[in-house]
């Protein structure tokens, strides 16, 4: 595009008297809107044409509703993989608030009885990638390097600080100039920016066609209001000129397709709007804007003094001293930063800049919080948030959930209450369900505050839950944003667990702890899509204790849960078997070293455990899983504690002989790896070591045989292994042992009658008694 | 006993900047002072000040319509700051990690503001009042009396006196009641001299005067400052470059100059620089450009550090090589200047070595990996 050419386009774009003026807003921009409603009411126009999703028209009229702002326009839908059949649900905001040009606009061809038309391409059909929340985020603005190099040249740090330096804090900029910067400003970009993105040019072809169907359509002249960025190429293409990025080639699409979709209003608040950043960055500080928007609309000049004052109560609200002099310091500041930086008021920077210049006292880190900068921040936020009118339409989830809450009793008020819920009485587990429904997608005002935890199970005496139930500002909202994932909660629920599960890799916990999830919302949660996902997860699983854990949640939900209603759960067998094999796949290639001790011998029991209880289910026979777990404990290049646990694997299935394990322990005799092999074996094999006197006498008589040093390496790791006995067990086991080796003695009668408690004291006392031997080094003339 | 000093002028006889080791801004930075002078001689000015704050601003962050690069690297708001305080009743604290160019920063304002850089008060634990405010000429004070005359000025002093900036180094590092005599001077902006004639005894501050400090934030908690003296500053960290661009060409640049000041004919190209900066970079956030987390060593590896070394490098080629730089020097001086004899941050060095250089396959960093035997 040559010089002539883009000044051919300036001229056409600048012209406010033609029949289609393109009027270039920045999103969220009060000076944008101010001049907008302007040009409106002198214009008259037959209709003003917004980019704003076109799939909202027919339901345009409700925004005229007495709704508070901000509230936004939430598009949602559900996206398939035609191949894979895996579905991705997906939802974005379009935001308006009271100083927006968007909505201005609309209140301004209201009241002069201007048609008000979406342009924009429903974003189902322009949905490009996931990162965007919002649609007003003038990314095309920010990014680039010509924005870079226009901050540069005005010295400016940022795009934020261009806007308000070009056209925000120019209080008595003329439309005229407002058109000429802003016009000149996104073209320069876009000629910067080529190649002008797929998504962009679809939307901008959409844009140009609804612009001449209105042309057809309208009386009169036509406001088309849009990011400054599209202005330029719609132009081009309404008028033959040339523009980056104004032709369009076809594209085809087939891999996925669209399933279901949804548009309504929500409600929408200052905080979030604040809260978008990078990507998804709007305009910053929406309280300070709204104040210059209303004070631009009154007609008065700037003052910045009542925020100044705001920011007083904040930081006293934050309990932060603030004395006379510290304000006099942040007035004198902001005053001198606003001239240094050629501005007749203090404006936003300023004031932020004066805060952190005159309070703070201390180092500050980049991107760290400090009382004084969150203070700034959270007035210029503003705490706005918005409400819808009464009887605004709600899309289909929204009253499915009212619905439940309102049959089940549980909804919530502004109080705020606690209920206790029984888990063995089917009218509790049918509110638990519900509530863990809502809590899965994030509905605002619920929360868990005790009960059983079924991934932990410390407890299962009391299947119980307490609930903390209060109607939350965003209650609504968040079931409207939940809408994306289906139209009943049921189904919404198990969408999301998918979702969650396919954006989860190679962890088999992960699976367990979402299928324990799905589980407490309800068996019907448990879709056919979701088991696959899980078992994706359990399958991809390169750690032997991620399996085994995931199998112990299975073998509980299998066998023993009695609240959930996943005991014999047909849709469950699948998983116990897969989680089996895997676990069973990876004891055999676990390698050296053992990071995590305690767990494996847990995996170890666990399997032993599925299989003692679930034979029917596993597509294992005891012969097959003993060939495996002998290779295991005959390969020298696993470690002993691993070979302990396989050997009491196989002791306890049946699969050794009491003979053969001896023979292992004697394989096992040096001292560094006796304890090792024990604890494995130990831990289990722990009934037939009780039961077998002829082990205990080896070990015995193998330690008699032990130097004194070799003895003392061996202990440490020794009295780990018998931690898998309770007290009374190793009591037994000696007295036992004490027996078959002095038959004619009685074991001692102190020995027998101790308590638990005496025991540990004397152990106590003896362990003291070491300790000071070594302390005064007199361990080595034993 | 001290003799009376008396003050060189900023240009008299040893003037020359090409005969200085290290000229002072002012003199180095000669002509554009003059020239940024001149062309804001219109502009309102704060009382005192030789330079209208938008020039100043200009002088520090250089001027891309003029082709002058910046000489402090740093954010716009945060120097738009540091000029404001010091044109305001408050003092201006910069406190930061070594090397992040607090002094330089000082030097550069005081010489744009007030034309003089030299009015210095470095910070030890040893820093007595006499330091700060005047002492006596004894034989002076012993023949004549208490008087002006007999009165050897110190930094302090000498600025409220003729309306300049001064700069107090380290602060942290003075015991607290030396801290404490900025007290009055920045709240009441007198200072008493006692022993003065009734009409002599205060100084009062003319426009102009105001006081730079620098804090090193590793010294923390040495002496700590009185919360009365906290008060009268308005504090500024001051961040290592964030832009890699940017340091790279600062340092490209500081190590040639520095070089070429030495009159050694050799200068280093820009991918040892890069080398050099990345390095640099990477051991000071603990993470590589690819987003990796390292072990950081507890020495400062500060951009100046970056130039320190590069330089040492250069010097190196130039005397006792064939004039080429080479990465081999460059881990030499890591070592000899920067590691020193840690070896605690010597082995984590070796270790990033081991992880992270060894995977670059392309120069120079095969070069830079093949010199790892000089990290002992
Ligand atoms: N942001 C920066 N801009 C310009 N030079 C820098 C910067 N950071 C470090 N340097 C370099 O570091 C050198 C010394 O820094 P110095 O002022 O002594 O640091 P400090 O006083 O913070 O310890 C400067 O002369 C300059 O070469
Ligand atoms: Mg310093």
């Amino acid at each position: 595009m040559d010089e002539h050419q883009m000044d051919a386009l300036q001229r056409r774009l600048c012209d406010d008297q033609a029949d289609v003026v393109f009027y270039p807003v920045r999103h969220h921009s009060p000076a944008s809107a101010d001049l907008l409603s302007q040009l409106i009411e002198e214009l008259k126009p037959g209709a003003v044409l917004i980019e704003g999703p076109s799939d909202f028209n027919d339901s345009i009229n409700e925004l005229s509703l007495e709704h508070e702002l901000p509230i936004a326009i939430y598009s949602y839908f559900q996206l398939v993989e035609n191949q894979s059949q895996t579905a991705t649900h997906h939802g974005v905001y379009y935001p308006f608030c009271e100083y927006s040009p968007e909505w201005v606009a609309i209140q301004a061809a209201r009241s002069c009885g201007a048609a008000v038309r979406f342009i924009d391409l429903p974003w189902a059909e322009s949905f490009e990638h996931e990162r965007t929340t919002h649609r007003y985020a003038d990314a095309e603005l920010r990014r680039g390097r010509y924005v870079q190099a226009l901050c540069e040249r005005l010295q400016v740090e940022d795009f934020d600080d261009l806007w308000d330096r070009l056209i925000e804090s120019q209080l008595g900029l003329s439309r005229r100039d407002y058109l000429h910067r802003v016009h000149s400003l996104c073209l320069n970009i876009r000629v910067w920016e080529q190649p002008i993105s797929l998504s962009d040019r679809q939307r901008e072809a959409f844009m140009a066609a609804e612009i001449r169907a209105s042309q057809a359509r309208f009386e009169g002249p036509l406001v088309v209001v849009t990011g400054g960025f599209h202005s330029g190429a719609l132009a081009a293409r309404l008028s033959g000129l040339d523009c980056p990025g104004s032709t369009d080639d076809a594209q085809e699409n087939g891999a996925r397709r669209i399933a279901q979709r949804g548009i309504a209003l929500t409600t929408y608040s200052y905080q979030r709007l604040d809260n978008l950043t990078g990507y998804d960055a709007g305009m910053p500080s929406p309280g300070f804007y709204e104040y210059a928007w209303r004070q631009r609309r009154d007609r008065r000049t700037f003052d910045h003094q009542p925020l100044l004052s705001r920011l007083v109560d904040a930081l006293r609200g934050r309990k932060q001293t603030l004395s006379t002099a510290d304000l006099i310091a942040v007035e004198t500041s902001a005053q001198a930063i606003a001239a240094l930086r050629g501005r007749p008021h203090v404006w936003r920077r300023d004031l932020l800049d004066a805060v952190t210049s005159c309070l703070i006292k201390d180092e500050l880190e980049y991107g760290c919080a400090s009382p004084f900068i969150d203070a700034v921040h959270e007035v210029l936020r503003g705490e706005r948030r918005g409400r819808l009118a009464q009887g605004t339409r709600l899309p289909p989830l929204v009253r499915d959930i009212q619905d439940q809450l309102e049959t089940f009793g549980l909804r919530p008020d502004q109080r705020g209450r606690q209920i206790e819920l029984d888990l063995t009485d089917p009218e509790g587990r049918k509110q638990s369900r519900l509530l863990h429904r809502l809590r899965i997608l994030e509905i605002r005002g619920f929360s868990r505050r005790g009960g059983t935890d079924f991934s932990q199970r410390d407890n299962l005496d009391r299947l119980w839950e307490l609930w903390q139930l209060r109607w939350s500002p965003e209650f609504e909202a968040s079931c409207i944003e939940a809408s994306r994932y289906g139209t009943r909660l049921s189904t919404a629920a198990a969408a999301c667990l998918t979702q969650q599960a396919a954006q989860t890799e190679r962890d088999a916990t992960a699976a367990a702890e979402l299928l324990i999830l799905a589980a407490q919302a309800g068996v019907e949660t448990l879709s056919q899509s979701l088991l696959e996902s899980l078992e994706r997860l359990i399958h991809s699983e390169p750690r032997f204790v991620g399996a085994t854990s995931c199998l112990e949640h299975l073998l509980f939900l299998y066998c023993f849960d009695e609240a959930l209603g996943t005991q014999r759960l047909e849709a469950l067998r699948t998983l116990v078997r897969e989680t089996f094999s895997r676990s069973l796949a990876l004891c055999e290639s676990h390698g050296r070293p053992v990071s995590d001790p305690r767990s494996l011998l847990r995996g170890m029991r666990t399997m032993r455990e599925t299989f003692r209880r679930l034979p029917d289910v596993l597509d294992w026979t005891a012969e097959e899983i003993g060939d495996v777990i002998r290779r295991v404990q005959s390969d020298a290049h696993k470690p002993p504690l691993l070979r302990g646990a396989a050997a009491g694997m196989l002791w306890s299935l049946g699969q050794a002989t009491t003979e053969s394990v001896l023979e292992d322990l004697l394989f096992f005799s040096d001292p560094e790896q006796l304890g090792d092999f024990l604890a494995g074996l130990f831990a289990v094999a722990r009934e037939q070591v009780q039961r077998q006197p002829e082990l205990l006498r080896a070990i015995d008589q193998l330690l008699l045989d032990y130097a004194a040093d070799d003895f003392q390496a061996a202990l440490p790791s020794l009295r780990l292994a018998f931690t898998s006995f309770t007290p009374r067990e190793k009591h037994h086991m000696l007295s036992t042992l004490f027996q078959s080796l002095q038959p004619h003695l009685k074991p001692s009668a102190a020995l027998a009658t101790a308590d638990a408690e005496t025991v540990q004291e004397a152990v106590a006392i003896e362990e003291r008694l070491f300790e000071a031997v070594k302390r005064y080094g007199l361990e080595r003339q034993r | 006993m001290a003799k009376k000093r008396t003050r060189t002028k900023s240009a008299s006889s040893n003037g020359d900047p090409q005969t200085l080791q290290r000229p002072p801004a002012e003199i180095l930075f000669a002509d554009e002072l003059r020239a940024l002078a001149k062309a804001s001689a219109k502009d309102p000015k704060p009382p005192g000040w030789k330079l209208s704050p938008r020039a100043v601003l200009k002088f520090v962050l250089g001027d891309p319509s003029e082709d002058r690069p910046a000489k402090f690297v740093g954010r716009r708001a945060f120097l738009e700051r540091c000029i404001v305080s010091l044109a305001t009743n408050r003092g201006l604290m910069l406190i930061g990690e070594p090397g992040t160019a607090k002094s330089y920063l000082s030097e550069l304002l005081t010489a744009a503001i007030s034309g003089d850089s030299t009015l210095t008060i470095q910070g030890s634990a040893g820093t007595t009042e006499d330091n700060i405010r005047y002492s006596w000429n004894y034989a002076l004070l012993v023949s004549e009396g208490p008087s002006e005359n007999a009165l050897v000025p110190a930094p302090l002093y000498l600025g409220m006196k003729h309306g300049k900036l001064v700069r107090f180094e380290e602060i942290t590092r003075c015991a607290l009641e030396i801290q404490d005599v900025l007290l009055s001077v920045l709240s009441d902006r007198v200072m008493a001299v006692a022993e003065l004639p009734e009409a002599q005894r205060s100084l009062y501050a003319s426009n102009g005067f105001n006081v730079i400090a620098t804090a090193n934030t590793r010294d923390r908690g040495v002496n700590e400052m009185s919360a009365a003296l906290k008060r009268r500053f308005n504090f500024e960290t001051v961040h290592p470059i964030a832009d890699i661009q940017e340091e790279l060409q600062l340092v490209q640049r500081e190590t040639n100059r520095n070089l070429s000041r030495s009159q050694v004919p050799v200068t280093i190209d820009p991918e040892l620089t890069e080398l050099l900066v990345t390095t640099f970079r990477e051991l000071r956030q603990g993470k590589t450009v690819d987003g990796k987390g390292i072990e950081t060593p507890s020495t400062v590896l500060s951009t100046a550090e970056a130039v320190a070394t590069g330089y040492a490098a250069g010097v190196h080629a130039y005397y006792y090589s064939d004039g080429q730089v080479q990465p081999l020097h460059l881990v030499r001086h890591l070592v000899g200047s920067v590691l020193k004899d840690n070896p605690d941050d010597l082995k984590t060095v070796r270790h990033y070595f081991d992880h992270v250089i060894k995977k670059r396959k392309t120069e120079p960093w095969q070069a830079f990996y093949d010199a790892r035997d000089e990290l002992i």
